[in-house]
């Protein structure tokens, strides 16, 4: 007979098998109280400022006009949304990641935002790319205002991950306080973020 | 490494002790903040610690879980007994793919597995890439902090690394600046690389999916650029269900840093079209922590710092006193289930004050687990000498009154004859950066029996 070595799956679930302990209850998840008379639009622009972002409100008609005021420099804008055309380059000619290095402007749609932390679910369908969110210089987001909860348990009652290749909470651009505790913003990926609240 | 003998070098440049002391309280405040602001806190830490107690009783059904989900999902699963293992497959991954330059983003699993210097010596470059850990990376120094690698770095230093690295200006250390060389210097490394190499702060039993999170975005842009992605995972990291997420992404941002989420939270369940995604989940000496009744608890660990942060010891002696990949607290806990012999004097490195088991937010009794872990040294015969003599002395003179009176009063007395600076030498690590308090002149015993209960001397 020849012994077949143990791989080293079979020796790390036969130890753990025989050095875990009694079986503990699931543990079944309670229904989070929700703070009382928070308006949670307020908090969710109130969060995004916290964490280093811009949040307002804006028509939907409005929005083409506000983002070439507000980055006049902007050459290269990547849309993902139908408010916003791309200029600068032809999106469909991406076909390395890499090319995307030097898009000035990046334009998601978001999922749905988190008022208690900022953040905003993306997933892999409004990227387009998905390096897309982090090698532009500069993030604006749409989010339908009426899209937003309270918190990051009713956040994950809205996710369904195995349906989900890749997704990712946003909260505020790219930073750092890696010197000397000094928060600097524009780390690696984003140097701003903008988070539009649509009707 | 002996703590006391590491700890002393840093410890002989006091102003620096007590920035570093302010510099990782101030961390502290902002989590103590975070935490104020969610009326459910304490709640939230009970479900945690509640939610990791059910995944390790049941973590090899739970492991199998994720590895059927995770390959349904497209992921290539390898597991890795221990470190050399671990560096062997990951190796093995890129010399496939032939990939000569790795973007690895931050995991302390690595840094544990000596995966940096393993794969140099086999002509892979390494970069990593987030701020703080090119900064080490670049001084050839280990993280003295898991959240925030660089802590005991200044600026000033940082900008000479700069200068000698990157060609920034000479003298100039703004961090702003600075961060803007790391950026452009990271970025033409990130489009060059040609695999990318991540932690993972939590794996999804039921999704067969993981987590990780940063703040620059450096994980992300790494493996989104690159054709190979290679996750390397503790087995602790397994959580069994999505909804759980909830519980543990409010508590540990919050109790890193005080933000109240980091920048990025990202979930990767298939790999990118046309690229490959691998986890290799690795065990090195965790399951025979979950065999130690006594120890098993460190296995909820999420790595949020809090424990360092809040610690008197670590904020005094720096990370790097702890010559352990994983430093304060929990590392002195963790260690010794590696090495109790060489990591002996890490369970003595602590004043036992508690503050780490208040702060943690999956309820880890850190300091209780510090405590057995000394008696358990003490019992292999690895305790540092002269505290298993001083114990003993100690032992001796609390079990003998008459021995006790003796001397205490020939240590009053001898308190007032000889020069603090000697007696010091007795006491000798405990007394250096600080001085005995002044000795009185008469016992408790003394002052008692002549004014008894009633006096308000
Ligand atoms: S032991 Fe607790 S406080 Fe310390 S790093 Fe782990 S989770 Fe955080």
């Amino acid at each position: 007979m020849v012994l077949i070595p143990m791989t080293d799956r079979e020796q790390i679930l036969n130890t753990i098998g025989a050095n875990k302990p009694e079986e503990a209850q699931p543990f079944i998840m309670p229904t989070v109280q929700k703070e009382k008379g928070v308006t949670i639009e307020k908090q969710f622009i109130q969060m995004v400022g916290h964490v280093g972002g811009v949040c307002i409100r804006q028509h939907s008609k409005q929005i083409s006009d506000m983002i070439t005021v507000r980055y006049p420099h902007a050459k290269k804008i990547y849309s993902c949304t139908k408010e916003i055309s791309s200029i600068g380059f032809n999106s469909e000619n991406i076909s390395n990641p890499i090319d995307l290095n030097g898009v000035d402007l990046a334009v998601l749609q978001g999922c749905f935002g988190v008022a208690e932390n900022g953040a905003i679910w993306i997933s892999e369908e409004e990227m387009m790319h998905r390096v897309l969110p982090y090698i532009a210089e500069h993030l604006v987001i749409l989010l339908d205002h009426n899209s937003i909860v309270a918190n990051m348990h009713d956040a994950y009652e809205q996710i369904d991950l195995t349906q989900v290749p890749y997704g990712t909470f946003i909260s505020g651009p790219s930073k750092t306080a890696d010197i000397e505790q000094t928060l600097v913003m524009g780390a690696q990926g984003p140097r701003s973020h903008m988070v539009i609240l649509t009707d | 490494m002996h703590h006391p003998v590491a700890a002393e070098k840093f410890i002989q440049d006091t102003p620096r002790v007590n920035w570093h002391n302010k510099a990782v309280w101030y961390v502290r405040e902002k989590r103590d903040k975070a935490a104020q602001d969610i009326p459910e806190w304490e709640q939230l830490r009970d479900y945690a610690s509640a939610i990791k107690t059910d995944t390790i009783s049941k973590l090899d059904k739970y492991l199998i879980e994720f590895e059927q989900r995770a390959i349904e999902n497209g992921i290539k699963i390898h597991w890795a007994k221990d470190a050399d293992t671990h560096n062997k497959i990951v190796h093995g991954i890129l010399d496939t793919h032939q990939s000569r330059l790795v973007v690895k983003s931050k995991s302390m699993l690595t840094e544990e597995c000596g995966l940096n210097p393993y794969l140099e010596a086999k002509g892979i470059e390494v970069v990593d890439t987030d701020l703080g850990e090119r900064v080490i990376q670049f001084a050839k120094e280990d993280p003295s902090h898991i959240v925030m690698p660089a802590i005991h770095k200044k600026k000033e230093e940082i900008g000479e690394l700069f200068y000698e690295h990157l060609e920034t200006e000479k003298g100039n250390d703004d961090p702003n600046y600075l961060t803007e060389a790391a950026r452009h210097h990271l970025r033409k490394k990130f489009l060059k690389a040609d695999a990318a190499i991540t932690g993972v702060n939590f794996a999804i039993a039921e999704t067969g999916g993981f987590v990780v999170v940063t703040n620059e975005g450096n994980a992300d842009m790494g493996v989104n650029l690159t054709p190979l992605h290679i996750a390397s995972m503790g087995i602790e990291k397994i959580i069994p269900k999505a909804e759980h997420l909830g519980v543990f992404l409010r508590l540990l941002a919050r109790s890193a840093t005080g933000q109240p989420i980091t920048t990025y939270t990202s979930h990767f369940h298939k790999p990118r079209e046309g690229a490959q995604l691998h986890v290799v989940i690795v065990d090195n000496g965790r399951s025979r922590q979950l065999g130690q009744e006594d120890f098993r608890r460190s296995l909820h660990c999420i790595r949020c710092g809090a424990c360092m942060n809040t610690c008197p010891v670590y904020r005094r002696s720096g990370g790097h006193s702890y010559g352990y990949s994983v430093p304060g607290p929990i590392g002195s806990i963790l260690s010794p289930n590696m090495d109790p012999e060489k990591h002996a004097s890490l369970p003595f490195a602590s004043t036992l004050c508690g503050s780490c088991s208040a702060v943690c937010p999956v309820k880890i009794d850190v300091d209780k687990q510090l405590y057995k872990w000394r008696q358990v040294i003490t019992e292999k015969g690895f305790a540092p000498n002269k505290k298993t003599l001083t114990i003993r002395l100690g032992k001796f003179a609390f079990s003998h009154p008459l021995t006790f009176r003796i001397f205490g009063s020939l240590s009053r007395k001898a308190g007032r004859i000889f020069p603090k600076k000697l007696l010091n030498t007795f006491f000798t690590k405990w007394t250096t950066g600080r001085d005995l308090p002044d000795l009185p002149k008469k016992s408790f015993r003394d002052w008692y029996l002549k004014n008894g209960i009633d006096s308000h001397d």
